[in-house]
């Protein structure tokens, strides 16, 4: 035993003292514009970034692009502006981030993105959109499919178990108040009690409480589950689940800048930016991933099958709902300790 | 030359990147911890009293701690028994077995807890064979609830509390069995006061540290109580991880840490065996 541990120990140390002495000859080597350091979540959307969007920038301005990885933006950036230097330019954002913390970022110059036609939602004055993804609902191929929230909670029409999202109130709330009845335009602000009380009626329906996408994807798929509230790009793409983007809680992903970062940084993740609005660097992207960016072009690209299974192709944005990004920031501290009270009742 | 031929300055030398290395990468994160947990606004030990003040969250910690306890009783009790069965065993056969419950300690937490999905999981083996019998008509929740996070913490610690517990079986003086034994005593007797009296400390030391173990496990929880049983490290990777409430998340993890370094302290001075026969 001693000797297990001790091995762990020391490859543990080994690892962790390469990471170190790796970080530190990066920061010695980084200098303005000589390279775009982003700073996002890394997976498949990490790849997709870098093939569609990284490739063609590097290609036209010759300043390469290195991703780090990121665990928690507004941590780690607050971290770092705290440190004194900054070695991320670009970080990978949720909006109510930006909008609950508008002084860790710096403004975007729009007229220097001079963006194709992109939806409104993703010009924002610190913010630039990146992808959309969407809580919504699949099932197992088994399972008998469902079209709405209501039925997603209709264990009499629709018998099954069920699996939801265990950390996060975020999008369930209104995924609660859909499935009780609220019309989608009459979403917010949101009837937070009501939310609460239907999910509290409603909570022995689910036998899962999912703590991560690939555990949702993988008890609906494996059929553990025959319904999951899911991350839309999860089973996008899969022949074997079923899933509608029908009151789809669609959510868009953004790309933000580091406050106080050098002219030339800036300028550079303004080109950047601007290869993100390019409709054929989009189509580019949704080869690696099922979530597809905010180009108004990219529609007229896509195949017919491609439209069915991506969030931002006409037809799918017609039947989902926005999530209301300035609502939650306004209100999230609240709703996270009532979920917390809640999730431990279960 | 001369420093190593030193005993005193060697032993320095030879520790010395161990205690550098436990300081930078333990010492100096649970300080850091520490500092997270002491709030500017109201006051300096804001983060505490709203962990203290929470029903919430002091309902977490007595569920953490009440599930370490049954833990920490079933899998010292089956380490107990197991350890005994060991003792008695042939020697040839000793190293076999004991092998055979070392070697899950290279398989990762989150893969022994995720084999237990094809098992117990409303798809898994159980249910389908008591489904085709004709047994039941609807799978049976055999995971996702607290007895399957018992279950499954007490399957990983299993070793962690047998391999003490045999250590100190072994180091029992045969001789004194045997003199009992000849002596007239049965073999409850010999048992009783005799053999329970020598592991005794042992045993209890060994149900405190497996305790400790189990209130700061994570995956497995996480895994098999499928969402619904929110204990202590899944509360902190939601505030800390989730949330980037360092505050709170941090005053929970020292509260947690002093539970661990009473119930260590406990487990100390119990004593461990070699220390105490000379006493008696």
């Amino acid at each position: 035993m001693t000797i297990t541990r001790r091995t762990v120990v020391k490859l543990l140390g080994s690892s962790a003292f390469a990471g170190a002495i790796s970080s530190t000859l990066a920061s010695r080597a980084f200098s303005a514009a000589s390279e775009l350091v982003i700073a996002q979540s890394g997976g498949q959307a990490g790849e997709a970034l870098e093939k569609a969007y990284a490739a063609p920038f590097t290609a036209k301005t010759g300043i390469p692009v290195r991703f780090v990885g990121l665990e928690s933006a507004l941590g780690e950036l607050k971290a770092m502006l705290q440190s004194g230097t900054i070695d991320r330019h670009v970080w990978d954002v949720e909006l109510a981030d930006v909008l609950s913390q508008p002084d860790l970022f710096e403004d975007l110059d729009w007229d220097a993105i001079a963006p194709d036609p992109i939806f409104p939602e993703a010009k924002q004055p610190k913010a630039i959109g990146r992808h959309y993804y969407s809580y919504v609902m699949s099932w197992n191929g088994k399972a008998k499919p469902i079209s709405t929230w209501k039925d997603f909670f209709d264990t009499e029409n629709f018998p099954g178990r069920r699996a939801m999202m265990s950390y996060d109130a975020y999008a369930q709330l209104e995924v609660a108040l859909l499935a009780d009845g609220v019309p989608a335009d009459k979403l917010y602000p949101l009837d937070v009690d009501r939310a609460f009380a239907f999910l509290e009626a409603n909570k022995d329906k689910v036998q899962v409480w999912w703590d991560s996408g690939s555990q949702a994807a993988e008890l609906v798929t494996s059929g553990e589950v025959d319904y999951a509230l899911i991350y839309s790009g999860r089973v996008a793409y899969s022949k074997d689940v079923g899933m509608t983007y029908n009151q789809g809680i669609s959510v868009l992903n953004y790309l933000a800048v580091t406050k106080g970062i050098d002219a030339d940084s800036k300028a550079a993740a303004m080109k950047f930016f601007h290869e993100m609005t390019v409709a054929e660097n989009e189509l580019k992207a949704v080869e690696t991933i099922a979530y597809s960016g905010p180009s108004e072009g990219l529609d007229a690209l896509l195949t017919d099958d491609q439209r069915k299974v991506l969030p931002s192709s006409v037809q799918n944005r017609a039947v989902q709902v926005p999530i209301n990004s300035q609502w939650w920031t306004e209100n999230r501290a609240a709703i996270d300790k009532r979920w917390t009270e809640f999730r431990a009742n279960l | 030359m001369k420093m190593l031929s030193s005993p005193a300055a060697s032993r320095i030398a030879l520790n010395a990147p161990l205690v550098l290395f436990l300081a930078l990468t333990l010492v100096v994160p649970l300080l850091g911890i520490v500092v997270f947990s002491f709030g500017a606004e109201p006051h300096l030990f804001s983060n505490y009293v709203q962990v203290v003040s929470s029903r919430t969250y002091m309902r977490v910690i007595g569920m953490t701690l009440l599930l370490g306890v049954i833990v920490a009783a079933t899998t010292t009790a089956l380490a107990f028994l197991f350890s005994l069965w060991v003792l008695n065993l042939p020697k040839r056969w000793k190293p076999v077995v004991i092998a055979c419950i070392v070697m899950p300690f290279f398989i990762s937490y989150l893969v022994r807890a995720l084999s237990w999905m094809p098992v117990l999981g409303f798809n898994g083996l159980v249910n389908r064979s008591l489904l085709a019998m004709g047994v039941i008509d609807a799978p049976l929740t055999l995971i996702y609830n607290p007895l399957a996070v018992v279950l499954g913490t007490a399957n990983v610690l299993f070793p962690v509390a047998a391999l003490p517990l045999l250590a100190a079986f072994h180091k029992v003086d045969k001789r004194l069995l045997e003199a009992a034994k000849s002596l007239g005593a049965s073999r409850w007797t010999t048992f009783k006061r005799i053999f329970l009296p020598l592991v005794g400390r042992a045993t209890l030391s060994t149900l405190i540290m497996v305790f400790a173990i189990a209130t700061g496990f994570y995956i497995t929880p996480s895994v098999l109580g499928g969402g619904k049983v929110l204990l202590a490290p899944n509360l902190i990777e939601l505030l800390i991880h989730r949330r980037g409430e360092w505050g709170s998340g941090a005053a929970l993890s020292v509260i947690l840490l002093l539970i661990f370094l009473a119930s260590i302290a406990l487990a100390k001075r119990l004593g461990n065996p070699r220390q105490r026969r000379v006493a008696r």
